[in-house]
């Protein structure tokens, strides 16, 4: 690891480079991730309410956006995306100054792949409750939105919450693609480390290391979570074991 | 704004070896990681005192690190390893196409070991206890008993898994490799026609995935027999952990 | 001491047999043997540990201490030999353990090949015939799945039997069948233990150790209570757990009849 702290060209240190990949890896983890929840959350309700064509809609969403692999979604945000939309907006989508023009496209592609995802988590929770429990939020006057919001919802996540876990890690493993498109994130560090320096060995293990710290910081904040929900008299499923 | 096809037809041959090399490439993780997938797992089941620890290790590791990464690793390391072992201390160059190869098995055996493993220990524990009882030599009980039952249970799970793979062979673009999405990528640099070949792109992958995701399901529905005690729904609810 | 076994009249014996589940003993020095051709019947209160007994016998389970033979192998010195137990040892479980991907026929025929190395079209010969002793020929080509759980027992004991052991354990083999159907395995029992077939059966049907039963033993809390031939332990038991057990058993199966 010696090379991590050896100048660079520049008069910082590589370490400086990787904490910097390390700064973009998480912020795009944690932006696109909330944007994955968000939608993938609604998605994965919609595909289990009674309106046919909201459930078609949703089923299409989630048909498209995981059938189409994360790289080529990210390419299609990127590169396509300003030339097929209005000619104005697509002037000023290309005036964004990098790294922030590779850092929205990569947003948009990690976060609807990843929703995708999560909807059919989400979907697979509500459907695996009981009937019951939705004649009971009927029965009792709730309109569909609060039956989702205060009653559906709140149980399927948590059983939910092992799967959920391994998304979100799915998620942070993915961001590794948005190298492709120009964001220096760990993996693109590490590999420009390798390039001005050679020490292959050192460079990729030191973002290896990065990810199993990063991993495992989310596996102790996941079992924390699904300990803090636990629902009492319920014995939930264990959380994600490697 | 216009939609040139006659170029995305011309470069039709081009993009087809590409989607050759995508397949290939699948299968070939597909079959290699299966097999080592399945003796890591049938290992790891049976507590092999070493063994078992090195293969928890190994599929931790390779689930937790992007697979762009191992790409790289592969890459750039394994030439030097054999260049090591040879006497001329050289790095051999193994070819990018046969790094591909090998690194993709090794990635995706993580995973399939995973599903196996579930599988495994989902499997009626009875079933376990009647072959002992018989006699069954351990290697017969997997072979002939245990790992037939699994991969009938696991079908479903491991088809998601290998449309998942093949989506992942995308990712050769970053070792300039050809494979379909990077046949596209070429020419729709060399010509200047992202639009076109983008597209292209996307909608071919749609289309056989979404194939991949109907066999998935209809595996899924097809489940021929019933174990007698309905093992099933926990299988299900263990296989909630599928790899994105 | 070893001249039963030199005459080669005794086929099972258990010598001071101890087992815990961690702290909490489930057998308590257990000393028990069988001779060649006869029928015992083990019974007792749940969570007395004669399951846990039996399977002991073929090493599902191990033990702390004591001794097993099963002819002339010991059980628990080498783990080799186990294999060479299981061979002479055959089982019948309470959930069947049938192999649902396999047909009838092939569950009967998988063991004598790949343990016994009959050859294929001898061990289908052999599964046949007892196909057709517990009477399910008619169903050999189905798949497990296919068959009522009577139909299922049945299989399993002539899987066993295929193997063609020196004695057959039986680990409460009708508990989980419908009550229709316990008759016609019992019966199957009863025809196994009427052609001298060495059985030790692990049951709650007194009618059937009644019936066939050299002896009867009753197992409380790790130990054996009673040992006794079944006119003795139903009509004059000695011990005081044995007429409470009986008591109880006989109540609750009176109701039922």
């Amino acid at each position: 690891m010696q090379v991590l702290f050896d100048q660079t060209a520049e008069r910082g240190t590589y370490l400086s480079w990787l904490m910097s990949g390390l700064c973009w890896t998480l912020l795009l983890w944690f932006v696109s991730g909330v944007l994955a929840f968000a939608i993938g959350i609604t998605v994965g309700a919609a595909r289990t309410v009674r309106y046919l064509p909201l459930r078609i809609a949703a089923r299409l969403y989630v048909q498209v956006f995981r059938n189409v692999p994360l790289l080529v979604q990210v390419f299609l945000w990127y590169f396509v995306l300003p030339e097929v939309i209005p000619t104005a907006w697509g002037n000023s989508i290309k005036q964004i100054a990098p790294p922030w023009a590779s850092f929205y496209p990569a947003v948009a592609g990690l976060g609807l792949y990843t929703a995708s995802r999560i909807a059919e988590q989400v979907r697979a929770g509500i459907n695996s409750l009981s009937e019951g429990q939705r004649k009971a939020a009927d029965a009792l006057g709730l309109t569909a939105f609060q039956t989702y919001l205060l009653i559906l919802l709140p149980q399927a996540l948590r059983i939910t919450i092992p799967t959920l876990t391994s998304e979100a890690l799915g998620l942070l493993k993915n961001t590794s693609v948005a190298l492709t498109i120009g964001l220096l994130e760990i993996t693109a560090r590490a590999e420009q480390i390798n390039e001005f320096t050679f020490r292959t060995f050192d460079a990729f293990a030191s973002a290896t290391v990065l990810y199993l710290l990063i991993a495992l910081v989310l596996h102790q904040v996941a079992f924390q979570v699904e300990r803090m929900f636990q629902i009492p008299g319920t014995s939930q499923n264990t959380t994600f074991r490697k | 704004m216009s939609f040139d096809f006659a170029a995305v037809i011309n470069a039709t041959p081009y993009l087809l070896q590409g989607l050759l090399f995508s397949v290939e490439l699948t299968l070939v993780a597909m079959i290699g990681g299966m097999v080592l997938g399945t003796l890591m797992a049938i290992t790891r089941h049976m507590g092999v005192p070493v063994a078992a620890e090195a293969v928890r290790v190994y599929v931790t590791l390779m689930r937790s690190i992007p697979l762009i990464l191992v790409l790289f690793w592969f890459f750039f390391l394994v030439p030097l390893l054999l260049g090591h072992l040879t006497p001329a201390g050289r790095s051999i160059p193994l070819g990018p196409k046969f790094t591909a190869f090998i690194t993709f098995t090794l990635f995706e055996s993580a995973y399939y070991a995973e599903i196996v493993r579930a599988g495994l220990k989902a499997i009626d524990k009875g079933q376990y206890e009647g072959a002992k009882a018989l006699g069954l030599s351990n290697t017969t009980m997997y072979w002939s008993v245990v790992v037939p039952q699994v991969l009938r249970v696991t079908a479903p799970i491991i088809v998601s898994q290998t449309i998942i793979l093949f989506q992942d062979t995308a990712l050769v673009y970053v070792l300039s490799l050809t494979d379909f999405f990077g046949a596209a990528a070429k020419i729709a640099q060399r010509d200047s026609k992202l639009v076109e070949f983008y597209s292209t792109v996307a909608v071919v992958y749609l289309l056989i995935c979404s194939m991949g995701s109907e066999l998935s399901e209809r595996f899924r529905k097809k489940q021929g027999y019933r174990s007698p005690r309905g093992r099933f729904e926990r299988t299900r609810r263990m296989f909630g952990l599928a790899r994105p | 001491m070893d001249d039963a076994f030199s005459t080669r009249n005794e086929i099972l014996r258990i010598e001071g047999l101890e087992q815990s589940y961690g702290a909490l003993p489930v057998l308590r020095g257990i000393d028990l043997h069988v001779n060649k051709g006869e029928r015992i019947v083990i019974c007792g209160p749940s969570g007395s540990g004669k399951s846990t007994l039996i399977r002991c016998i073929n090493g599902l389970e191990t033990f702390k201490s004591g001794t097993i033979r099963v002819k002339d192998v010991c059980s628990g010195e080498h783990l080799r030999l186990l294999k060479d137990i299981r061979r002479e040892v055959g089982m019948v479980f309470q959930g069947f353990n049938l192999f649902p991907h396999l047909s009838v026929l092939e569950n009967c025929m998988l063991a004598p090949i790949k343990v016994r190395g009959v050859k294929k079209a001898e061990a289908r010969e052999r599964a046949l015939g007892f196909l057709q002793k517990v009477r399910v020929l008619d169903q050999a080509h189905k798949h497990p799945g296919q068959l009522s759980g009577g139909q299922q027992q049945r299989v399993a004991i002539a899987r066993a039997l295929c193997m063609q052991p020196s004695i057959m354990l039986f680990d409460e083999p009708t508990s989980a069948l419908d009550p229709e159907v316990v008759q016609e395995v019992l019966a199957t029992m009863v025809g196994l233990a009427k052609e001298g077939m060495t059985m030790l059966c692990v049951t709650h049907e007194m009618g059937f150790a009644r019936e066939v039963a050299d002896r009867v033993i009753l197992i409380d809390g790790g130990r054996i209570v009673e040992e006794a031939a079944p006119a003795q332990f139903f009509d004059t038991p000695q011990h005081e757990r044995t007429r409470a057990f009986l008591g109880r058993v006989l109540r609750g199966q009176a109701e039922v009849a």
